[in-house]
């Protein structure tokens, strides 16, 4: 059974030019990504784990056809997207969508959120768009109700269900969550993780989770790629990567995540060692 | 105690709060309203009725003050209708804002947003034209178009209206590349929707507010300016009401009968001024944020 | 504090990436350099009593009272909404003019309470008495004021201080906050540095005056994971080397418990708990401070 992998990068770069310092130096260049290849299958929960400039947000653009890499080829759902003009990327449109990270501003202030929902449904010229918008509302927990408000009246966490409303009312089947959930309050988080997840099991999703908090990944994915300055560490399944990681920079990532224990144990040897409480 | 959904903070202040209500109904919208109204009443009435005929010299009341002669706010130089010429200029007034205005918003904003939509090299191209634009002196421009079609009102407020377009390009590109940073235009570009769906249902409602700001602004530089054309005889002619008119020729003895002088300025200044608050009213009744709900 | 300063693809110095971390540490652990310093039982620098915070009518901030002693670290924790910032702000004296608060604030060292206290007064105990460390290291520092102007501004305002002498405790500070190459970060604009390094200065300019407490608003929140574990260590070390007390503010448990002795759980605008940190979270008493520590 020769499904396809949701993506495939080969040898993936992006350089970015800046401008010059000085009218006779040569142009400078940022290179965000450099050489990475990765296979994501269908079906996966595939997480990519990176701290600021490490690429991983150059790298899910790219994913998406948002942006062009300077090297390379990256398939989706076995079509090449690479040097295609936007015209012929109808097929990505239709099976791909994004839950972004800042609920403020992933969504437009000046919409209703029904007419937010219902952007992809348009542009894509779906039929029954209040039907499908009722049900995506429906799907994320939210009241039909919220339909006719408008963005600034929700809080984070509803926000943040708007933004994955709009993301699975098309029905695609790869959703790229980026850093879906660092914006939110932890309490919140586990709620919006939980919800990911679910639809991503019922609806069938390929989940690429984009984040720099190693904690939510383990919780969602099964596979991950880590990322550093724009080159690509190492990846593997997640319990393999925790367990047993094989780079310095990982143990490090992994090492400086704050846990519960960790804290406790901290906290205890505080209060022992002379520190007096109240 | 309902611990249901424990981030939901219990309530929050809403920005009506701390803005002292502004909203569907708010202060600038209406204070704004009622004097553009006026202005409005004003001239529509003078299209049937003036005290007296803008072309009626009182010979015998030249430059009398307030109440004599029948004359409510007095006579000019020429003995003609302080009253009457107000009314009369309101014509002007109104016409001076829909045509400059009108011109250089809808030639400015499309401009604007496709310079802040384009490829870095041709926003820089359009931005160097509108620099030469902006430097481009528009008495210039009205005096080359009054020789071409003859001075007039219209003539003057084309002129005006092509040299008020360099201002709206920029705040309106600068607006747009501020909501193309957007997470949500790039929700819509995943979606697939392209260049012109984005800036329409994107872009557009979201610089509305800088737009009718610019255009309060251009408003006032359009009147003094048709102010300063007309005393030029690039725009309105000797006959013509306009309280333009009637500022530079009383600027003349402001010191003898200041009221000359006096009255077109209040005029001219409240129309400003209601034109900018409606304005302001406008721009924020129509921002969901601010409306209180 | 040692720090492996690595040029980025940029030509930028990030001193991010620590190789001293080890799989148990964060902030607190034992270290055997590091002199105990005794606290809890000495005299208040700050009393809070029955504050509450309105919006018109409407309470964001009822009734709140807790006391921090010389030296001690007192965390606040709470989701969004729950007032916690509202309540920093206040003791900070940085409400905006719309909010109306009532009760009491009394700071160690300014006779007058805060709560009624004028501008003018307040502006003297702000970086003299507290320091502030705030969430968003990139718009904390001003982008046209190279650092070292930052630094001394912040110096000159509460203290006398020769010229010559500024310079040097600007760099002083500067390597105090673990900062490598002192001389050049001081003569850099915020925006040439990493978010890590820019939180550092801010410390570094919330601590130029020694204050007597150090107030911190979701300090790391805006941070990479490897770099707030290590602004933490900064913020413990830094705090117990100067004897000052600390308010930390966050909806991370996990990161106040790190740095904190006594715990402050708040919920719509109250506290609902309050205690030692290892009996709160060993034995939480109330449903939200169970829910924080079940999202975990």
């Amino acid at each position: 059974m020769n499904t396809p992998p949701a993506v495939r990068l080969q040898a993936v770069g992006r350089r970015f030019r800046r401008g010059r310092r000085a009218p006779l130096r040569p142009a400078e260049y940022v290179d965000a990504l450099t050489d990475v290849s990765l296979t994501i299958p269908r079906g996966a929960r595939f997480g990519v784990v990176g701290e600021s400039g490490s690429g991983k947000t150059t790298l899910m653009r790219l994913i998406a056809a948002l942006d062009r890499p300077t090297s390379g080829e990256i398939e989706v759902l076995g079509r090449r997207i690479t040097g295609r003009r936007e015209q012929q990327l109808a097929f990505l449109r239709r099976s791909l969508q994004i839950v972004f990270q800042d609920p403020m501003s992933s969504l437009d202030p000046r919409m209703r959120v029904g007419d937010i929902v219902a952007e992809p449904l348009q542009v894509l010229r779906r039929p029954d768009v209040p039907g499908s918008v009722r049900r995506a509302l429906a799907d994320v927990g939210l009241d039909a109700s919220a339909a006719r408000r408008f963005p600034h009246q929700f809080s984070g966490g509803q926000r943040q269900r708007i933004s994955i409303a709009r993301a699975i009312a098309p029905g695609p089947s790869i959703l790229i969550a980026d850093e879906a959930v660092s914006a939110l309050d932890v309490t919140i988080r586990a709620q919006i993780l939980a919800l990911i997840e679910d639809l991503a099991a019922r609806q069938e999703l390929t989940l690429i989770f984009v984040s720099h908090d190693l904690s939510v990944i383990r919780r969602v994915c099964d596979q991950v790629a880590v990322l550093r300055a724009g080159h690509l560490l190492e990846t593997g399944s997640t319990e393999a990567i925790y367990r047993n990681p094989r780079e310095q920079y990982t143990r490090d990532l992994l090492a400086a995540v704050p846990t519960l224990e960790k804290s406790l144990a901290a906290a205890r040897a505080r209060a022992a060692y002379g520190r007096v409480g109240e | 105690m309902s611990l249901s959904d424990p981030a939901l903070p219990p309530a929050l202040p809403s920005a009506g709060v701390a803005t002292g209500g502004r909203g569907r109904w708010n202060p600038l919208l209406l204070t704004g309203g009622v004097i553009v109204a006026v202005i409005a009443l004003a001239a529509m009435v003078s299209f049937v009725w003036t005290p007296f005929s803008t072309l009626y010299t009182d010979t015998d009341n030249l430059a009398v003050g307030p109440g004599v002669g029948g004359h409510l706010l007095g006579t000019d130089l020429r003995g003609r209708d302080i009253a009457s010429w107000l009314m009369a200029g309101s014509r002007t007034t109104l016409y001076v804002g829909i045509v400059a205005v009108g011109i250089a918003a809808m030639v400015g904003t499309p401009l604007g947003i496709v310079a802040g939509m384009v490829r870095p090299a041709a926003s820089e191209f359009i931005m160097r034209v509108t620099d030469i634009w902006l430097a481009f002196p528009a008495l210039l421009m009205a005096l080359i178009f009054a020789t071409v079609f003859g001075a007039s009102i219209t003539s003057a407020m084309v002129a005006i209206g092509i040299a008020s377009v360099p201002a709206f390009v920029r705040v309106v590109r600068a607006g747009t590349i501020g909501v193309m940073k957007t997470d949500f235009v790039l929700a819509a570009r995943v979606a697939g929707r392209r260049g012109p769906g984005i800036a329409v249902k994107h872009v557009l409602p979201n610089i509305a507010g800088l737009v009718i700001v610019q255009c309060s602004v251009s408003y006032a530089i359009a009147i003094l300016a048709e102010a300063a054309l007309s005393y030029l005889g690039l725009g309105a002619g000797p006959t013509t009401a306009s309280w333009g008119r009637m500022l530079y020729e009383g600027q003349s003895v402001i010191t003898i009968h200041p009221l000359l002088v006096v009255w077109p300025g209040v005029a001219i200044g409240l129309a400003v001024l209601g034109f900018n608050l409606l304005g302001d009213g406008l721009r924020d009744r129509f921002d969901p944020r601010l409306a209180g709900r | 504090m040692p720090s492996d300063a690595t040029p980025d693809a940029a030509g930028n110095m990030t001193a991010d990436m620590a190789p001293d971390l080890t799989a148990g540490g964060t902030a607190g652990m034992t270290q055997p350099s590091r002199r105990p310093v005794p606290r809890g039982l000495g005299d208040p620098v700050l009393t809070v009593t029955g504050l509450t915070v309105r919006a018109g009518a409407l309470p964001l901030v009822s009734d709140v009272s807790f006391t921090v002693t010389r030296g001690q670290r007192v965390g606040i924790i709470g989701a969004s909404g729950s007032g916690k910032t509202l309540t920093c702000m206040a003791i900070a004296g940085l409400l905006p003019p719309e909010l109306t608060a009532a009760g009491s604030i009394r700071l160690a060292g300014f006779d007058r309470d805060m709560v009624r206290a004028s501008e003018r007064a307040l502006a003297s105990v702000r970086g003299r008495l507290t320091g502030m460390v705030f969430q968003e290291p990139m718009t904390a520092l001003n982008p046209t004021m190279r650092v070292d102007r930052q630094i001394a501004e912040a110096i000159r305002l509460h203290r006398r201080c020769p010229r010559a002498q500024l310079g040097t405790e600007v760099l002083a500070l500067l390597e105090a906050v673990g900062l490598p190459d002192p001389p050049r970060i001081a003569h850099s604009f915020p925006h040439q540095l990493s978010g890590g390094q820019r939180q550092r200065i801010v410390i570094a300019v919330a601590l130029a005056n020694s204050p007597d407490l150090l107030i911190c608003d979701e300090p790391t929140t805006a941070l990479d994971v490897t770099v707030q574990a290590r602004v933490l260590d900064l913020i413990d070390e830094r705090a117990a080397a100067t004897g000052a007390a600390v308010l930390f503010i966050s909806h991370n448990l996990a990161v106040v418990a790190s740095l904190c002795d006594y715990l402050l759980v708040m919920w719509a605008g109250r506290i609902v708990e309050q205690g030692p940190v290892v009996e709160v979270l060993a034995d939480p008493q109330h449903e939200h401070t169970r829910q924080l520590l079940a999202a975990l």
